[in-house]
């Protein structure tokens, strides 16, 4: 396993953030994490421009997306990934409110890896994102590589 | 003509008995001249003799006187009595003639005194005297007497001879004018008899044209007679059939010798043994009371009843003063057929029917559908004109409906208008009409006054409809804002209090008292609860919206696979399934599986409490509702009283403490099955079960599409 396993998180509600990041370090994940209140910095961040010029080299490992963001949304962020050669390849999980099916087939229609409805409930959001960190994080290897089946995820 | 020809021959007459009138005239005239012309002659001839007798008588007295012989003596008497006899001869002659007699009567004795001077003198010499015999001789009484005699008789002479002048000059003059006139009489016979002639030669030319003419419209009449269609009977005074014609003898399968000279009465088996006909014929002639179209209802053998129109006519046979009765037969029984059959379609029409004339603008006849109608009855409909029984504000229309009928003969197919009912309203009818020749139009007309009210309410109602399904769309609009909304913010500050208790629960795990982890939970539950609920009701909100996507979906599979899952979900418990036969039905899949889910899942839910719970589902068909699913259960059951509650949103008729449940799912169920066009129901007893119905529109039989739900 990688050391350096960046995760992108687009968030611009500071509770949420907070939530996802307990969630994540329930596994251990929090340190890795990347966030940004919006889509323009998740596309600074991605392209290494702006504040993020100096940061260095690599893709994060996965891109979890808020749907609502100001300024540029997570649906336009994950289109510019999706048309970018050279971020195509990064796995985008769309982590949304959002139980509206037109948001769902449009993610899915721009090219979305998974497409995530946050839970109400504490426990079963931290399972999701559990899920979720472990599987693109850590199962996951990127498609530079030989790509796994990722279908029994370890526990 | 004739009275000329007639009055040439007696002019003619007339101067040829003129003429032989002036001719007799002329010859009795002439004969009259002649016998006094001959008689004038006789009276000449007898005095002449006389003059020499009296001179033989003179000379035979001298000579004797002189001589003394004897032989002078005897021409003395012979002449002495031819005097004697002459003057009796001359007397008679001149028996008409005064003049003459006076003279003869002068004469006479002076010739009787001329005798005696010659007898004395004969008679002196005889005694012998001789000298006194010659002195008598020389006194000159001899030859005066003589002298006087002939101067008698030249003056008698010479008017006879004038008299003979002036009778052959009128003999003349007789011939004359005779002559002239009988020339001019042969003239003018000549010249009337010429003109008679011509006359006559005319009216000779003239009259055998007119019998070639005759014969020729003989032929010709003849030739209509045979050649017409109707059967025509020609007709004696007396009723005896004179001739018919071959459209006679066909009609009436008869034979020219069985007809001609028999009475019209025997003809076809005495069929014609119509006393008002007969008597109405016998009058035809006599009476000049011709007639047509008179009807006649004759039971005519092997033909059966027929109805003929009889017209007859007074003739006069063509060459002679003969009358006779022309009869023409027309066999109007199919007519008549036809007109009763369609008076009885005219009389039971639910239509009004109508023929109307454009040249009065009236009905000439209706159906009596009008007193239905209109109100009035047929008698009051047609005493009126059709313009006046017309609103006011659609007679122009009308009018020109009529002229595009009357002028360009074109129908007319569901023009409106409105007719004045009796009782003053208006009703609007629509016509269609077809123009008939001579100015007629036979129409119908329908009362469609209910029918434009129901328009105009439909046509209302769609207005309202359109305007309401505007509002409905923009509440849709507004709705789908809402439950974005919604689904986005209302629910992350849930999230946001959940994941807060807990994280306030696990960081001070140890400084939270039994109490304070009591309370955290309970928040943390309400706000799932809230979360639950919403995500109900956007559920909910979205079936309502969602597009449906009809497809054959067989009924049965979808029933199995959720009735496993809810199988799967009741864990351990003993269910008895009775799934019956389920037909493919046209619908949307997944929206009936969330019906299903429902109902299967509220009877696995409501039922936990039996040891075994027993669900059936079964199908009917149903005439009115098409297919019609249940689902019964012997679960807990519900209180009848309370099923209108039991489709509504968030009514529920459990606690929580006995059934946990949100209240949203069969609210769910009755929308879904409204939008497919169907219908649910419920029915059920405490402690007892429930059994939960749903319709959906199609028939059975037919694994086709149903109709679109609204």
């Amino acid at each position: 396993m990688s050391d350096i396993k960046q995760i992108l998180l687009a968030e611009d509600n500071p509770n949420d953030v907070e939530l996802t990041l307990a969630a994540l370090a329930e596994h251990h994940l929090a340190n890795q994490v990347v966030v940004v209140p919006d889509g323009a910095q998740a596309l600074e961040f991605l392209r290494r421009t702006g504040r993020f010029a100096e940061r260095a080299p690599g893709n994060p490992v996965v891109v979890l997306l808020d749907l609502k963001m100001p300024r540029v949304d997570g649906l336009e962020v994950l289109r510019q990934i999706k048309v970018d050669p050279g971020l195509r390849t990064t796995p985008v999980v769309m982590l949304t409110s959002s139980r509206e099916e037109a948001d769902l087939v449009r993610s899915y229609q721009l090219g979305t890896n998974a497409y995530v409805v946050k839970p109400v409930g504490f426990e079963e959001f931290v399972d999701a994102v559990k899920q979720l960190g472990f599987f693109w994080a850590v199962i996951n290897e990127p498609p530079a590589r030989v790509t796994p089946t990722a279908t029994e995820p370890a526990r | 003509m004739e009275r000329r020809i007639t009055l040439g021959f007696v002019v003619a007459l007339g101067v040829l008995l003129a003429m032989a009138v002036a001719a007799t005239y002329a010859v009795r005239a002439f004969n009259s001249t002649n016998a006094s012309v001959r008689r004038t002659e006789a009276v000449r001839r007898e005095m002449m003799e006389l003059v020499l007798v009296l001179q033989d008588v003179e000379i035979g007295s001298r000579g004797y006187i002189l001589t003394g012989q004897e032989q002078f003596v005897e021409p003395f008497e012979r002449g002495a009595a031819k005097v004697r006899q002459a003057l009796p001869e001359l007397r008679h002659l001149t028996v008409d003639d005064p003049h003459a007699r006076e003279r003869l009567d002068r004469m006479a004795p002076l010739i009787a005194q001329r005798v005696e001077h010659a007898a004395q003198g004969i008679a002196l010499r005889r005694s012998g005297a001789t000298a006194a015999a010659v002195a008598h001789v020389a006194t000159g009484e001899g030859k005066s007497l003589m002298d006087e005699i002939r101067r008698l008789f030249d003056e008698l002479r010479q008017r006879e001879d004038r008299r003979l002048d002036e009778r052959l000059a009128a003999v003349r003059r007789t011939a004359t004018w005779t002559t002239t006139a009988l020339a001019l009489g042969l003239t003018i016979d000549f010249v009337l008899l010429g003109l008679v002639f011509s006359i006559a030669r005319q009216g000779l030319r003239i009259r055998a044209r007119a019998v070639r003419e005759l014969e020729e419209a003989r032929k010709y009449s003849d030739s209509i007679v045979e050649t017409v269609r109707e059967p025509l009977l020609i007709l004696s005074e007396d009723l005896h059939v004179v001739r018919a014609n071959r459209a006679f003898y066909r009609k009436f399968a008869a034979t020219p010798a069985g007809t001609e000279g028999r009475p019209l009465r025997e003809l076809a088996g005495g069929s014609w043994q119509v006393p008002a006909l007969l008597d109405r014929l016998a009058a035809v002639i006599p009476q000049h009371a011709e007639f047509d179209d008179l009807e006649v209802v004759q039971e005519i053998p092997e033909r059966g009843r027929r109805v003929h129109l009889l017209t007859a006519r007074e003739l006069v046979r063509p060459g002679s003063d003969a009358r006779l009765l022309l009869l023409a037969i027309d066999d109007v029984t199919a007519r008549r057929a036809a007109e009763e059959e369609r008076d009885r379609f005219f009389n039971i029409s639910l239509d009004l029917l109508c023929i109307a004339s454009a040249a009065d603008g009236r009905f000439k006849q209706v159906s009596p559908t009008v007193t239905d109608m209109l109100g009035w009855t047929p008698e009051e409909f047609l005493a009126q004109p059709y313009m006046d029984l017309i609103h006011p504000d659609d007679r122009a229309s009308s009018q020109a409906e009529v002229e595009r009928q009357v002028r360009l003969g074109e129908k007319v197919l569901n023009f409106e208008n409105r007719f004045r009912h009796k009782d003053g309203s208006w009703r609007i009818l629509s016509w269609r009409s077809v123009p008939q020749p001579g100015g007629l139009m036979y129409a119908s007309a329908r009362d469609v006054t209910e029918h434009r009210r129901m328009d105009h309410q439909i046509r209302d109602l769609n207005a309202e409809l359109s305007r309401r399904a505007a509002e409905l769309e923009a509440a849709n609009h507004e709705l789908e804002a809402f439950s974005y909304s919604v689904s986005h913010d209302l629910r992350a500050p849930l999230r946001h209090i959940d994941g807060f208790a807990n994280l306030l629960a696990r960081n001070n795990r140890d400084r939270l008292d039994e109490k304070g982890r009591r309370h955290v939970d309970v928040i943390a539950g309400a706000a799932r609860k809230l979360g639950i609920l919403i995500d109900e009701l956007l559920t909910f909100s979205r079936m309502g919206r969602a597009e449906m996507r009809h497809t054959p979906t067989d009924m049965r599979a979808l029933v199995a696979e959720v009735a496993a899952e809810q199988n799967a979900a009741a864990g351990d418990r003993r269910i008895d399934w009775r799934i019956g036969p389920l037909p493919t039905v046209a619908a949307d899949p997944a929206m009936l599986r969330q019906v299903w889910v429902n109902l299967l899942g509220n009877a696995v839910k409501y039922s936990r409490e039996r040891a075994e719970a027993v669900i059936a589902v079964s199908h009917r068909a149903d005439p009115r509702l098409g297919h019609v699913f249940s689902v019964r259960d012997n679960g807990a059951g519900f209180d009848m009283q309370y099923a209108g509650k039991l489709f509504g949103v968030f009514q529920r008729l459990h606690t929580d403490g006995e059934f946990e449940g949100t209240g949203v799912g069969l609210a769910n169920v009755r929308r879904i099955v409204q939008r497919h066009g169907g219908h649910t129901w419920a029915e059920g007893a405490p402690g007892v079960g429930a059994t939960f119905h749903f319709s959906l529109p199609g028939h059975p039989a037919v694994n086709g599409r149903n109709p679109t739900p609204p």
